[in-house]
Formats: structure tokens, C-alpha cells, sequence
């Protein structure tokens, strides 16, 4: 069974109430990148995608590699065709510049797809609190 | 020759990443204490890489004494 991952961060780009649509008859696009509440969290999840890999690798997989839609520079990208869960305050946004900077938990799952890359789906998106454990580098 | 020290691209590119995306929270009005974690963890994440030491697994502790050899 799938495991889930959950990721802490601060919402930078949003297209969640609003998802991107090329064509009328395509399924809509929600996309959401956060920037991660600790970086080591890039460490953890390029580790459960290469296990993910490896589980999945199969004598047929493709030997081309094509590249991971995990990361973009400091953000973590999720992406999904099915209307994802906003939890409490979320549910009340109407606008994705909204969601900007606001510290959130997201929970979805590492995906391998049938080129041999990965992408993480997102299920709930929900408010998260005390980022950091509340740690402020100013304080003495 | 490979350096001991110093940033790859790859970490150029998370740092001009990192900056461009907390100045987009600063914009959002994002709050102070959230702004000065980013910016404490971007400082953390470009010491450690120049020194090669990899993220620690407790953000608390910067330090670079616990490796065996640092060139500094």
C-alpha cells in the first residue's frame, strides 16, 4: 500500500480554486507549490521516491529518464486532476493569490509514472500552526 | 579538480529560488516571525552546501564541527 507523505510549508503558487485548463474538454489541473518549512524535507522525499522506484521498476521500464515533477528550485510541486480537500479557513478562500503565504500541511502521495518519473499528487490541503516549532532566530 | 568548498549551480538555483519566493510572501504580508525563519533557513542552507555538509537533521544546531573534515 501507498504510503502517504505530508509536507509542511508556505503556500507560493496556488491553482486550487481556480485550476488551469488548456481546453474546454480537458480535465482541470490543480497545482500547488509550497516552499518547505525545513529543506531537509528534500532530502527525505527524493529518498521515498527513488524506494518508489525501485519497488516499481519493472524488466520493461524505460531506459530514457525523464525528469522528476517533484521540485522547482526551493518549492515542492503537487499536482492533481481531482479537486483536492481544503480543510477549515481554506474552504472560505475565493481567490488563489489569497493562499499566498499562508503555512499549510499537505498530505498526497509519490506517483511513478509510466515514463519512469515521479510527481506527488495532493489530497488535503489543511491550515498547519507553530512553524518551525515556533524557533525564532532574533530571540535571546 | 573538484573544490571542498563552495556553491554548485544547482545551489545557486535553490538560493535565487528561495529569495525570489520569500520576497513574494513579504508582498503577501506574510508574518515577521515567518519571514525571519525563511531567511534563517536560507543563510543555514547556504552555509552548509558551501561547506558540502548537507542540511543537519536539526536546523537548531548549524554548527560544521560534528563532520570529520571540513576545509575551511
Amino acid at each position: 500500500m501507498k504510503q502517504p507523505i505530508r509536507v509542511r510549508g508556505w503556500i507560493s503558487t496556488a491553482n486550487l480554486i481556480n485550476p488551469s485548463k488548456l481546453f474546454t474538454d480537458q480535465l482541470p489541473r490543480y497545482y500547488l507549490a509550497i516552499q518547505a518549512e525545513d529543506s531537509i524535507v528534500f532530502d527525505e522525499l527524493e529518498y521515498q521516491v527513488d524506494r518508489r522506484k525501485l519497488e516499481a521498476e519493472t524488466p520493461y521500464s524505460s531506459t530514457e529518464s525523464v525528469a522528476d515533477e517533484i521540485f522547482d528550485g526551493c518549492e515542492v510541486i503537487f499536482q492533481t486532476t481531482i479537486e483536492p480537500r481544503l480543510e477549515d479557513g481554506l474552504k472560505d478562500i475565493l481567490y488563489d493569490d489569497e493562499l499566498i503565504g499562508t503555512f499549510v500541511q499537505v498530505v498526497g502521495h509519490i506517483h511513478i509514472l509510466k515514463a519512469g518519473n515521479a510527481m506527488f499528487s495532493m489530497h488535503i490541503v489543511e491550515p498547519a500552526f507553530n512553524s518551525l516549532d515556533g524557533f525564532d532566530p532574533t530571540a535571546y | 579538480m573538484r573544490t571542498k568548498t563552495g556553491l554548485t549551480s544547482k545551489d545557486k538555483n535553490f538560493i535565487n529560488s528561495t529569495c525570489r519566493s520569500i520576497a513574494k510572501f513579504d508582498k503577501h504580508g506574510v508574518s515577521e516571525i515567518a519571514l525571519r525563519q525563511q531567511i534563517y533557513m536560507l543563510g543555514l542552507f547556504t552555509f552548509r552546501q558551501f561547506y558540502k555538509a548537507g542540511f543537519p537533521s536539526d536546523y537548531k544546531n548549524p554548527s560544521l564541527n560534528n563532520l570529520a573534515s571540513v576545509s575551511r
